[in-house]
């Protein structure tokens, strides 16, 4: 392919201008400021394209730094230029809102559709990037030689690696690097170690609130105490009741002087013993008997005494006497009266004997009677002593008896009733211990339900923390399989690619260098060596104009390399890149260059010396002032 | 007679627990049943049926005082409660030792049960949860004798692992109302008959809309519910939002996009955000500043970076782009896959060396 004629309506400074090349050689000459870099700017954008850019690149936004100067309104322009034996107009409007691309072959006289992929076509697929990084070869940018060297450095490491000047595998595998540093950081590597501890608290804590001992029981024992409290109150109840009544019972008893059973016996006793005591004088006072041998003896008294006296006065003799004397008795008269007297003071004496006790009798019985009226006025409420009263007080007595008897039981059932009611009150006890106990164990169980609350809250919050863990190991990984591609690609590129560019860059190293560096070798770690035929040199000790040598021969090789195949070549375009060569270089690479490459050479120079140094040296050339 | 019906209370959840607003939400949990006892004192309600998880775990003894001491200030209302699998009755339960004032009726029992209100005519039949799950549909086919009572069923469940039931064979039942409880989202199943009140507060990111309770009233003497409504009471919601960008979307645009749409709808929402479409691959966002001024509980950014991958193969048909791109662009990209091809080329096109021709 060649460039024939540039015809630019309106794009920077330059309006309705033409510029027209010829095969080979072509110098464009320029001052500083003369529009070289617009011309430069102008080929790749009837090629490519300019698009407005965004973000970062705006800031050298092609579109408005050649925005035509006059206010023209045109942005456009048409680019010349001859393949494979046709000539083609590229014509292309860059204005915004109108843009526009035809591509008219002229030889055919038509204009050709679509014009894109025509366009493409007639660049055999070279895109822009591959144009900016072969065919259009400005020199190296640094000022100092440091500067040159890392950019060279760079320069050979990105086309080895990524196969383009402008991409740094290095730089990139650093970006990834440290976006995964970034992400790394943000991950919390813990979260899932104390998510699963947690878990396990959480199953150990429900173990432990599930245990029999945390049953709630408090009702069932608040129920029994409360049933235990009203019986003990019903017991205290029938308790009192029986204690009211037994004090009544004993005090009624102490009214009447009994203390138990036994005094009431006794005493029952007694006045039984009174009483019979009681009939019997009566009985023996009341006896006529007792008259009648009262009255007898009294009788007898007199009447021995009446005899007496007879016989007293009789005298001797009388007829007792006589009759006892007929018995052969002798018996004084005396004697008789003695004995009549005698007898007489006998039966007087027994008859008052027998009065005197019939006396005491009497009195005894109106003790005795007495006696029994008070115990009967006091028992019956009527002093008369009868058998109906003894029979009553006998009655009564058997009453005491039974109310004794009857407190005697009470007293017992009251007695067991205060075991009963101590009975409950420990078991009352034993249930508010239980409850006491229940109420500390549901208080136990209280704290841990809280603390088990706690725990599945920091659950919730660790599983979002894992879901975002998961979200960075993604993300992550996504940066792993990235870096791992990068890698993966970058050294199949340098084993492919890189390899074949070093050895054609070589080969034009030795070319372009006149034989004086053989070869370019590069290590692993991607350090550039220079090879003499005696040593090897490190890039870094190179001169400043050998590296725009190396640089020149690599954007040569990577140019070939890329258009390999290709029938015509694409023209290659010099800016300002010879500014820091020598004479005797200069000289030969402009020797070397139309020898080396088939192609149109267009070189932008702001020296007259390329023209003037082919020109002494009959190197056929266009020249070309703007 | 009228009714509240209110279920999935959650009373001690705290919801966002990692969110500074989290103890704010859990008050508001709080805050909103005391708002639906004062409702039912407004109402002059006969009955405010808890169709279980009032509380979100097993309660505690202060948990039962704080709820009943709030019954007490409702004495004309009946309050019937059941359990649900949250705070489901085990045997260590306070509730076993707890004394409710005496209009709080709380079915503990986990076979069905019935309770009747002679004042108002009101049988209303349930059972509580004494385990996690229930596998059985113990619900359907159940039956009521025609003894002119009005029967209200409360039930805790619908899912296969809490008390599966037919919605229909329920629904044809003969019960004047049946009062739901577990599903959070408020739902009227089938109009006048069966429904799900929902959590009053929402209690989580993915309960979004409005939340309250469900009101109904049940004629004396037809026993039909005559008028049942959802009534709005949460104090927050959680609104999803979508936001679209495009590759001319700046980030201070983005924010200010999202801070009117929440000033608009009320800052004392929880939101979240998802940022949909594509960005400028130059552009990364930042919405930190967000964070800290609004309740934000998530903004999930799925915009992608718009690389023009044809045209960037085009360009770099032989480097390292080129050959990226092919290595990781296939039709069905995983999710990994996908990042890695825009992690990959961001990293190649910010890193490339100042060496853009002039």
């Amino acid at each position: 392919m060649k460039f024939i004629e540039l015809q630019i309506k309106g794009f920077g400074k330059f309006h309705d201008r033409t510029i027209s090349f010829q095969d080979g050689l072509n110098v464009v000459y320029g001052k500083n400021e003369a529009g070289k870099s617009t011309i430069h700017t102008f080929i790749r954008g009837m090629l490519f394209g300019i698009q407005p850019q965004r973000g970062r690149a705006s800031r050298n936004d092609l579109y408005s730094k050649y925005e035509p100067w006059e206010n023209s309104g045109t942005y456009e322009g048409a680019l010349r230029l001859e393949q494979g034996g046709h000539t083609y107009r590229i014509e292309r409007s860059f204005q915004k809102n109108r843009k526009d691309l035809r591509v008219i072959d002229e030889t055919l006289g038509k204009s050709l559709e679509p014009a894109r992929a025509v366009l493409d076509q007639l660049l055999c697929g070279l895109s822009e990037t591959a144009y900016n990084n072969t065919v259009s070869i400005g020199q190296l940018k640094s000022a100092t030689e440091a500067g040159m060297v890392s950019e060279l450095k760079n320069y050979i490491a990105n086309m080895n690696t990524t196969g383009n000047m402008a991409l740094n595998i290095t730089r990139a595998t650093d970006y990834l690097k440290a976006q995964k540093k970034q992400l790394e950081a943000q991950l919390v590597p813990e979260a899932a170690r104390s998510y699963t501890s947690l878990l396990g608290e959480i199953k150990t804590l429900e173990k432990e609130i599930s245990a029999p001992e945390y049953v709630n029981q408090l009702p069932a024992y608040q129920k029994m105490r409360t049933d235990v409290r009203s019986e003990i109150e019903a017991k205290q109840k029938e308790k009192e009741a029986l204690l009211q009544k037994t004090a009544r019972g004993r005090q009624v008893l102490a009214q009447n002087q009994f203390t138990d059973i036994h005094s009431i016996e006794e005493y029952e006793k007694k006045t039984q013993d009174v009483y019979e005591d009681y009939l019997q004088t009566r009985a023996a006072c009341d006896s006529r008997s007792r008259r009648v041998f009262q009255t007898a003896m009294f009788l007898l008294g007199a009447g021995f005494l009446a005899c007496g006296l007879y016989f007293h006065s009789l005298g001797e003799w009388n007829p007792v006497t006589d009759y006892l004397f007929d018995l052969n008795i002798d018996f004084p008269g005396t004697a008789v009266f003695v004995i009549m007297i005698s007898l007489s003071v006998f039966f007087c004496l027994t008859g008052a004997l027998s009065v005197w006790k019939g006396k005491r009798l009497i009195k005894e019985a109106a003790l005795s009677s007495q006696v029994l009226r008070e115990s009967f006025s006091r028992q019956l409420g009527d002093g008369t002593v009868s058998p109906q009263a003894m029979e009553a007080f006998q009655t009564r007595m058997a009453e005491f008896k039974r109310l004794s008897a009857a407190m005697d039981r009470s007293e017992e059932a009251v007695s067991r009733l205060a075991d009963e009611i101590s009975a409950l009150q420990t078991k009352q006890n034993d249930c508010s211990q239980v409850i006491e106990k229940q109420q500390k164990l549901q208080w136990e169980l209280e704290k841990k339900l809280e603390l088990l609350s706690g725990y599945k809250t920091q659950t919730d919050v660790l599983r979002r923390t894992l879901a975002e863990n998961n979200r960075l190991t993604r993300e992550i990984s996504a940066i792993d399989l990235a870096h791992d591609t990068m890698t993966e690609l970058s050294s199949s590129i340098r084993d492919s690619f890189g390899l074949y560019l070093n050895k054609t860059a070589s080969e034009l190293i030795d070319g372009i260098t006149g034989g004086v560096y053989k070869s370019i070798s590069i290590d692993e770690n991607l350090n550039a060596f220079m090879n003499t035929p005696v040593r090897l040199i490190p890039l870094e000790q190179v001169s400043s104009g050998t590296m725009d040598q190396i640089y020149l021969a690599l954007r040569l090789a990577a140019a070939g390399l890329i258009q390999s195949g290709q029938e015509e070549p694409f023209p290659l375009i010099f800016d300002d890149s010879f500014v820091l060569y020598d004479e005797d270089r200069l000289k030969s690479v402009l020797k070397w260059l139309p020898e080396t490459y088939d192609g149109q050479i267009i070189i932008f120079t702001c020296h007259q010396r390329e023209a003037q140094m082919l020109t002494a040296n009959q190197i056929a050339y266009h020249f070309i002032e703007i | 007679m009228k009714f509240i019906h209110t279920a999935d209370v959650h009373w001690g959840m705290t919801p966002d627990s990692d969110k500074p607003w989290s103890r704010e939400r859990a008050q508001a949990v709080k805050d909103t049943f005391s708002q639906i006892v004062t409702k039912a004192r407004e109402m002059e309600a006969d009955f405010l049926f808890i169709s279980g998880d009032l509380f979100h775990r097993q309660p505690l003894q202060k948990d039962l005082k704080e709820i009943n001491y709030l019954f007490t200030t409702i004495p004309s209302v009946h309050i019937v409660i059941i359990a649900g699998n949250h705070d489901r009755i085990r045997s260590n339960s306070a509730l076993h030792s707890f004394t409710w004032c005496p209009n709080v009726t709380f079915f503990m029992n986990d076979q069905m049960s019935s309770v009747y209100f002679e004042d108002c005519n009101v049988e209303v039949h349930g059972f509580s949860y004494t385990t996690t799950e229930i596998r059985e549909n113990r619900a359907d086919h159940l039956t009521v004798p025609l003894d002119g009572r009005i029967h209200i069923l409360m039930i805790h469940g619908g899912d296969a692992s809490h008390l599966p039931f037919d919605k229909n064979a329920l629904g044809a039942s003969d019960f004047s109302y049946i009062a739901l409880g577990h599903v959070h989202k408020p739902e009227i199943l089938i109009p006048d008959k069966m429904a799900y009140p929902g959590s009053p507060e929402p209690l989580d990111k993915t309960e979004t809309g409005v939340h309250g309770i469900i009101r109904g009233e049940i004629h004396d003497s037809t026993r039909k519910v005559t008028s049942l409504e959802f009534l709005p009471l949460c104090r927050s919601q959680y609104i999803p939002l979508a936001v679209n960008i495009t590759p001319a979307t700046t980030n201070t645009e983005l924010e200010m996009k999202i801070s009117q749409e929440i000033e608009r709808r009320g800052r004392h929402h929880i939101y979240r955000f998802r940022i949909r479409g594509m960005r400028d691959p130059e552009m990364e966002f930042d919405l930190e500043n967000l964070l800290s001024k609004f309740r934000i509980v998530e903004i999930t950014d799925e915009s992608e970076p718009q690389y023009d991958f044809s045209a960037l193969f085009a360009e770099h048909p032989s480097d390292m782009i080129g050959f990226y791109i092919r290595a990781l662009q296939k039709p069905d990209m995983s999710a990994v896959e996908k990042k890695a091809l825009y992690y990959g080329i961001n990293a190649l096109l910010r890193t490339t060396d100042e060496r853009s021709p002039s």
